[in-house]
């Protein structure tokens, strides 16, 4: 006798978790590989043959991170941009929604279109460049957060979520003799604190993660982000091997080799930890962005 | 309560917005931190920095690896207390020129350089390794670039156009010269020097020898008998691993794998033939079937690695035979050796594959182009380059970078040769003793490098003094490479790189090679691949031939030749 696969069944629910297990495993284990390569001793690191502990104990990669001033730098530049370009994508995403909002502006659809096009059909990374060479913001940190500050995509998120604020509300207020400004900052602005919670967890995971418009508009160091500073370790090839060597270079070479390697894991671990810690905490919010899109009056 | 809302809201963009301002005031000296020049410590001579004409350069921030394991940049040399950049300041500044340098990280420097070209360059001279031909020869055609032989011709003193024309410099320069006759790139060069010979180094196939001597079993000479010691390795688990994992670890879709030559076949899929100068590729050599078919043989017998975990097999002891300079000694120290034991002997080998096929070393040429190349721009002062290529083409020059400063870095011996001094804890003189100064390769200026072969023979030799063979070294490693300068010809040689050989291509050429090359080498390492590892049948081998013919093999080998005739002339 067949029996149905249904919810509630013993079985059904074990394949649940079987497979709620797989997907764990494929998602964590990755970064939990990652991590026990970091802690192994470089040797076995190289060999790459570690799979469930480290194999030895060695925080010597971590060691040079810490260390090195430059990766601090980094770290506090990204700060730096991921502040200021929250916020500043709180703000215009909430002007330009408030605005579009607004039943009796004149071209609203025009400039609803004129806005999705782009969203679309991007100019490109040359017109790009381009553009921001013109506005002087090569070779400056402002290059990381005023390309940033806006996105359509978050003012469409926005436009969404003011919509299903009642007029009545509007309203009311108008009959107060509450203006255009002060319906903007008591009524939307004080609702709107999920959407600006969406808005927040977006762009600060995206600013921290981004290294690419960095690595066309900032040519020298001392400005980049974190994630430049990790890719630099992930690409970087340190020394010319065709040289001949004494034993000492070469034995120096070789280790070097072997903690390059290591230095790779240990930083991949270091950049991603603050994303990692924070995520638990925004994740209802990553959820609500997601279905924010879908919602109906 | 709402007015604190409002008050937190407008302090919080107040914030955001005075923290990009605070940035936006700092991105007016972002950067400066690798240009130096203009508040640098100057130059140890008298004269007034204002008479200096500027040169404004763009290059890498070239970095290497002293003996602390510390990775120092050409940056810190230049912003910090280096005596060598020192005197490379001040031995400009006697010829009346003033560095600006712009230093890019080395991983940045393509898409910079590339974004740059794409918005006008502003420096001087630059370093344009890695920018293709079709770009460097829309730049000549813009303007953008300075013909370097003009400025050699009319600015530089007679020792440099000499050099250029007719020295060691006009090798490269001939290979640098475009369609118009004029010269738009310096590059770096190596000359190579085995006792008042000139010779180039040599790369190959290296077998672990420690292994045959703990079989007994002598050196191969014949494929066949590399394939029986090879296997035997495998079966007498000579790594201790208890399974036959002792692989040969070589890229299975390139011909310069060391077995190739072997059996007679060039190193590239279009070369030029080392004693008849006539462009040739492997996939016409009649020796190719036999490789391919040799090849197979180990992937049967599970002694060819395919997992393209090179680097992870070394480390783990299983590499059997491998590719590499036959000067190396960086290889061994990387293999994880039980703890007391020995570290890997590799030794370079050559092999007859097939009778009445002569095997090939592929070599260097004596005088060999660097892969680095540095262009002057239409913004520059042709005079002050003029005193710039005097420079770079001085013997002082090439001693400063490759040795240092006597005294501090070497010092002389009783025949007048240079020996490195005990660099202790002096990080630079750790780096010029290792090689070279960091300003060269992919720095900022050409290398002019002039290697003593002998000397790194010994340097070769003594590297195995501690790495388990304290009383031989390398000896027998060093001594297969000297009986090769020494009896130049009892060997057969092929082109290592015959890009490096050849003229640069035309404009019309440089399409051509532009519209076929991609396919075609996607094409020929898939099937060379393939054919190896018994997943392509041999007898469709017309089939092939005529699909490579169709993407243009014989396209590719005319350009090679065109090229190569146009240096040989």
């Amino acid at each position: 006798m067949k029996r149905k696969m249904r919810e509630g069944n013993r079985y059904f629910t074990m394949l649940h978790y079987l497979l709620a297990a797989v997907v764990i495993f494929i998602t964590v284990y990755p970064m939990y590989y990652v991590l026990i390569l970091s802690l192994s001793e470089p040797i076995h690191a190289a060999t790459m043959k570690v799979y469930i502990w480290p194999k030895g104990f060695n925080l010597s990669a971590y060691q040079v991170l810490v260390s090195d001033i430059k990766m601090w730098r980094a770290y506090a530049n990204t700060i730096l941009y991921v502040i200021p370009t929250t916020i500043l994508m709180i703000v215009t995403s909430t002007l330009v929604a408030y605005g579009l909002n607004y039943r009796k502006l004149v071209g609203r659809k025009f400039l609803t279109m004129f806005l999705l096009i782009p969203m679309y059909f991007t100019g490109g990374i040359i017109p790009s460049f381009l553009l921001i060479v013109k506005l002087g913001l090569y070779d400056n940190p402002l290059s990381q957060i005023l390309p940033a500050s806006f996105s359509i995509w978050n003012i469409i998120l926005v436009k969404a979520y003011f919509r299903t604020i009642p007029d009545s509300l509007t309203e009311a207020a108008k009959m107060d003799g509450a203006g255009m400004y002060q319906i903007l900052t008591k009524i939307f602005v004080p609702l709107g604190k999920p959407i600006f919670a969406v808005l927040a967890v977006y762009t600060i995971v995206g600013t921290w993660n981004s290294w690419f418009n960095a690595m066309l508009y900032l040519p020298h160091t001392q400005w980049q982000p974190l994630q430049m500073y990790l890719r630099r370790i992930l690409v970087e090839t340190n020394q010319n091997a065709s040289q001949v060597m004494d034993a000492a270079a070469a034995m120096e070479f070789a280790r070097r080799q072997l903690s390059n390697a290591q230095l790779k894991y240990a930083m991949i671990i270091f950049t991603t930890l603050p994303v990692l810690c924070t995520y638990p905490f925004f994740q209802k919010y990553f959820v609500k962005g997601m279905v924010l899109g879908s919602l109906k009056e | 309560m709402k007015n604190r809302n409002k008050g937190a809201a407008i302090s919080v963009s107040m914030a955001a917005l005075l923290m990009a301002g605070a940035i936006s005031g700092c991105g007016n000296t972002a950067g400066t931190e690798n240009k130096a020049g203009e508040n640098s410590p100057a130059s140890a001579t008298d004269q007034n920095e204002e008479q200096l004409d500027v040169i404004k350069v763009m290059g890498m921030d070239w970095s290497r690896t002293d003996n602390n394991g510390k990775q120092v940049y050409l940056s810190e040399w230049v912003n910090g207390d280096s005596k060598l950049w020192d005197r490379l300041e001040s031995d400009l500044a006697e010829r009346g020129i003033r560095l600006e340098v712009d230093l890019i990280p080395e991983d940045q420097y393509e898409t910079v350089i590339q974004t740059q070209i794409a918005s006008g360059l502003s420096c001087d001279f630059v370093n344009i390794t890695g920018v293709d031909n079709k770009t460097i020869s829309n730049l000549v055609n813009q303007g953008k670039l300075l013909a370097i032989n003009e400025i050699w011709s009319q600015y530089s003193q007679e020792d440099t156009k000499k050099f250029y024309d007719e020295g060691i410099g006009s090798e490269i320069a001939k290979l640098n010269r475009m369609e118009n006759g004029n010269v738009y790139k310096l590059s770096g060069i190596t000359v190579g020097d085995y006792n008042g010979t000139q010779w180039g180094s040599f790369t190959g196939g290296l077998i672990r020898k420690d292994w045959l001597d703990k079989l007994g079993l002598k050196k191969p000479e014949t494929t066949e008998e590399l394939f029986e010691a090879l296997k035997a390795f495998a079966d007498q688990d000579m790594n201790g691993s208890g399974s036959p994992d002792e692989v040969v670890t070589v890229d299975l879709g390139s011909f310069g794998t060391g077995i190739a030559q072997c059996f007679g076949l060039g190193v590239q899929p279009y070369f030029i033939d080392y004693e008849t100068g006539k462009a040739n590729s492997p996939w016409y050599q009649e020796g190719i079937k036999d490789y391919i078919r040799y090849m197979n043989r180990l992937h049967q017998e599970g002694l060819l690695d395919t997992s393209g975990q090179g680097t992870e097999k070394r480390a783990e002891n299983k590499v059997s035979f491998l590719t590499e300079w036959w000067v190396e000694t960086w290889v061994e120290p990387a293999v994880n050796t039980p703890e007391g034991e020995a570290k890997p002997y590799f030794d370079g080998i050559l092999c007859k594959g097939l009778e009445g096929v002569n095997p090939l070393i592929s070599r260097q040429s004596a005088i060999q182009k660097g892969g680095n190349d540095f262009a002057v721009t239409s913004n520059a002062d042709p005079e002050a380059i003029g005193r710039l290529l005097d420079y770079l083409a001085s013997e002082e020059y090439s001693v400063l970078t490759e040795y240092g400063i006597e005294g501090y870095s070497y010092e002389l011996d009783e025949d007048g040769k240079k020996v490195a001094l005990d660099p202790g804890d002096n990080s630079e003189v750790q780096l010029i003793t290792q090689t070279c100064a960091l300003w060269t390769e992919n720095g900022i200026f050409p290398r002019m490098e002039i290697t003593d072969r002998a000397q790194e023979l010994e340097k070769c030799a003594e590297a195995g003094l501690t790495m388990g063979y304290p009383e031989t070294g390398f000896a027998d490693k060093a001594q297969t490479i000297r009986d090769v300068y020494e009896n130049e010809d009892k060997y057969h040689y092929a082109y290592l790189n015959t890009e490096a050989e050849l003229a640069a291509p035309t404009d019309e050429e440089t399409e051509q090679i532009a519209e076929l090359q991609a396919d075609f080498e996607t094409y020929y390492q898939e099937l060379l691949t393939k054919l190896i590892l018994g997943q392509l049948p041999l007898e469709d081998w017309d089939t092939y031939i005529a699909e490579l013919k169709d993407l243009g093999l014989d396209e590719l080998l005319e350009i090679t030749q065109n090229r190569y005739d146009r240096i040989a002339k």
